[in-house]
């Protein structure tokens, strides 16, 4: 019985333990998500004409972190509903009554028994017999019992009424409350409708954003599409000329074979002539998967992550060229690489592959902390890749 | 810290008012409901018939004794399990009136969550508004805008309506806790009630007590002055009343 009663709370404690935690800690999360998406990129709006070749990098950024927001607010709402839902549930549930019928028969025996009583001691009343004295003390004494149960169950008989008056009271009370929570409960659903409505509406705004910024940075950029790293030295001249290394016909033909080449546009690139700071390089980057801009093959997918401690840094390289499915060419370029930190506007390292060629890989810091330019050139190989060239954004 | 231990301190009460209310312990206020009906329904038929029985009888039948003790202990029986229902009754009552405090308290810090719930939507707005603006600055510049422009002008609307929905949410909390509060003090006027109950059939049972065995000491004294040598468990054939004849041809002596 008590290992029952003790499972019982426990059972309770856990399912109000899972109850408390997801209102509360969903509405923290959302909270959490909300300060994300707001400061993710206070200026998107406002830098909307100033850059528009890195709206739509970043317009994808925000627009994950609304998502997130959005998801994270209807679990909070839709918690928030389940727990009011259930605290309605509870008020009105298992209402039950007093039940007050129980001295309808009392009453009716002890009327009776009374009569009885009365009769025989009416019967010996004048007589003077001892016998018949010790009858009537015991007749008389059942009778004093008799009279004391009377009040006795009027007064329990009361107290049922009572009761069960301020339970209608009670139950009426509950009942109110009940009605104002489902009212809340609808007030919560309209809220996460309107939330889902605004949720599609904001992804639809940022994809829009991104497919103007394309529009906007085509405007932008009137010169005709140069070479990446004519571009570069043309910006700045204390950049160190590339090796004039050709593109193997292989390359040549995966580059005209992928689905466009995007000119790299003026805006993106930083003009400011003062080395970045080691952070500006270090961490997880990747390519966009939408306002993407490379030069010669175009990429599917890269990672690439950069530590710096030191003075020293180091870092790992990995991208896959989007090639036509007729091809042989090996999509994947990967290596990695390490140097000391140099402050210059760019860093540039010495790379081997894992089959010994050798190369160079450079990163260059372009107009937002979160974009980066980067450029590897190995030596000719059949079969491979030995140049990239493209835009991408911190993870 | 201290109001999230609250909370979850109301918590734990309303989610035992639930359990309770939906699990065995409610089936168990139902049966012993039950069970208190069926004493009840045993007694009263027991005494119904018990002096119409026990006049049939010789004074000094044992029968007579053991017909009184079997009334006495259904009637025993039946105030015991009236009273299990009640206290159950009671307990509960008690349980619910501390799980609607608790609920007020937890009503509490959800009404300034939902205010600042508002807070934040209130503010959303305001920001979705300053982006528009931006956004326009730059239609100039960049054309191709006009279309986000166009839904971002959409999105402030909803953001608008969303901000009025959460604004109507915290308005309807407002108070809400008193309401709550009412309802705990229904709650405790049943409490009281429901003691007052429990005492009272207390007190009737200890009446009822006291009257089965004062009726139990008249048997005794009816047998005694019969004059009887011992207690019989022949019947009267002839004579269903003759344990009251008895008295009476005494008292006309």
């Amino acid at each position: 019985m008590m290992a029952r009663v003790l499972f019982a709370f426990a059972f309770i404690g856990a399912n109000l333990l899972a109850q408390t935690t997801a209102t509360s800690s969903a509405r923290a999360k959302a909270l959490e998500a909300y300060r994300a998406w707001r400061l993710a990129d206070p200026n998107l709006e406002a830098d909307a004409a100033n850059n528009p070749a890195t709206l739509g990098v970043r317009s994808d950024r925000v627009a994950a972190e609304s998502a997130k927001y959005f998801a994270a607010q209807q679990v909070y709402l839709n918690a928030l509903k389940a727990e009011l839902e259930r605290t309605s549930e509870q008020l009105t549930e298992n209402a039950e009554l007093p039940d007050t019928a129980r001295n309808a028969g009392t009453l009716g025996q002890l009327a009776g028994a009374a009569n009885a009583i009365a009769n025989n001691l009416g019967a010996i009343a004048n007589s003077t017999d001892a016998g018949l004295r010790d009858l009537r003390r015991a007749l008389e004494r059942e009778r004093t019992a008799l009279a004391a149960i009377l009040p006795a169950v009027k007064e329990a008989g009361n107290q049922q009424a009572g009761a069960a008056e301020a339970a209608r009271a009670g139950v009426t009370a509950r009942k109110q409350v009940a009605t104002r929570y489902r009212e809340i409960v609808s007030e919560v659903a309209r809220e996460g409708e309107t939330s889902g409505k605004i949720a599609a509406a904001w992804a639809d705004y940022y994809r829009g954003l991104a497919a103007a910024a394309r529009e906007g940075s085509a405007v932008s950029v009137a010169a005709p599409k140069p070479q990446l790293r004519e571009i570069r030295e043309t910006l700045n001249p204390a950049a160190a000329p590339a090796p004039a290394a050709s593109v193997p016909e292989v390359a040549k033909e995966a580059a005209a074979a992928s689905t466009s080449s995007q000119a790299v546009p003026l805006a993106i690139r930083s003009t400011a002539p003062v080395a970045a700071a080691p952070s500006r390089y270090a961490g997880d980057w990747m390519y966009p998967t939408v306002n993407e801009h490379y030069h010669g093959a175009r990429p599917e997918s890269m990672e690439l992550s950069v530590h710096e401690e030191g003075g020293q840094m180091r870092g790992s390289f990995h991208v896959k060229f989007r090639l036509p499915p007729t091809t042989t060419v090996d999509p994947i370029v990967e290596f990695t690489f390490s140097g000391p930190y140099e402050t210059t506007r760019s860093q540039s390292f010495p790379i081997m592959l894992p089959d010994g060629t050798k190369g160079t890989f450079e990163m260059i810091p372009a107009t937002t902390f979160n974009l980066l330019e980067v450029s590897f050139a190995v030596d000719e190989r059949p079969g491979k890749i030995n140049r990239g060239n493209f835009f991408i954004i911190r993870k | 810290m201290i109001r999230s231990l609250k909370t979850l301190a109301a918590l734990i009460v309303l989610q035992a008012m639930a359990s309770a209310q939906a699990s065995p312990e409610s089936a168990s206020l139902e049966s012993l409901k039950r069970e208190a009906a069926a004493r009840s329904s045993e007694w009263s038929a027991l005494a119904g018939t018990m002096e119409a029985h026990v006049g049939k009888m010789l004074p000094c039948d044992v029968r007579v004794r053991a017909s009184i003790e079997e009334v006495s202990k259904s009637s025993e029986a039946r105030l015991a399990a009236d009273l299990a229902y009640w206290h159950a009754a009671e307990a509960k009552s008690h349980e619910r009136l501390e799980a609607l405090q608790s609920l007020a308290s937890l009503q509490q810090t959800r009404a300034a969550e939902w205010t600042r719930d508002e807070a934040d939507a209130s503010q959303e707005q305001t920001s979705v508004e300053a982006h528009v603006v931006a956004l326009k600055g730059n239609l100039e510049k960049v054309p191709a805008l006009a279309g986000p422009e166009k839904e971002l002008e959409a999105i402030a609307g909803a953001t608008q309506t969303l901000a009025e929905q959460t604004a109507q949410r915290s308005m309807k909390a407002a108070g809400f806790a008193d309401d709550i509060l009412q309802s705990a003090t229904a709650e405790r006027a049943l409490h009281a009630s429901l003691e007052s109950e429990v005492k009272a059939l207390t007190a009737e049972s200890a009446a009822w007590n006291e009257y089965y065995a004062a009726r139990l000491a008249r048997a005794k004294t009816e047998c005694s002055i019969t004059g009887a040598a011992g207690e019989s468990t022949t019947s009267p054939a002839a004579s269903p009343t003759t344990g009251r004849r008895t008295v009476r041809k005494k008292a006309a002596k």
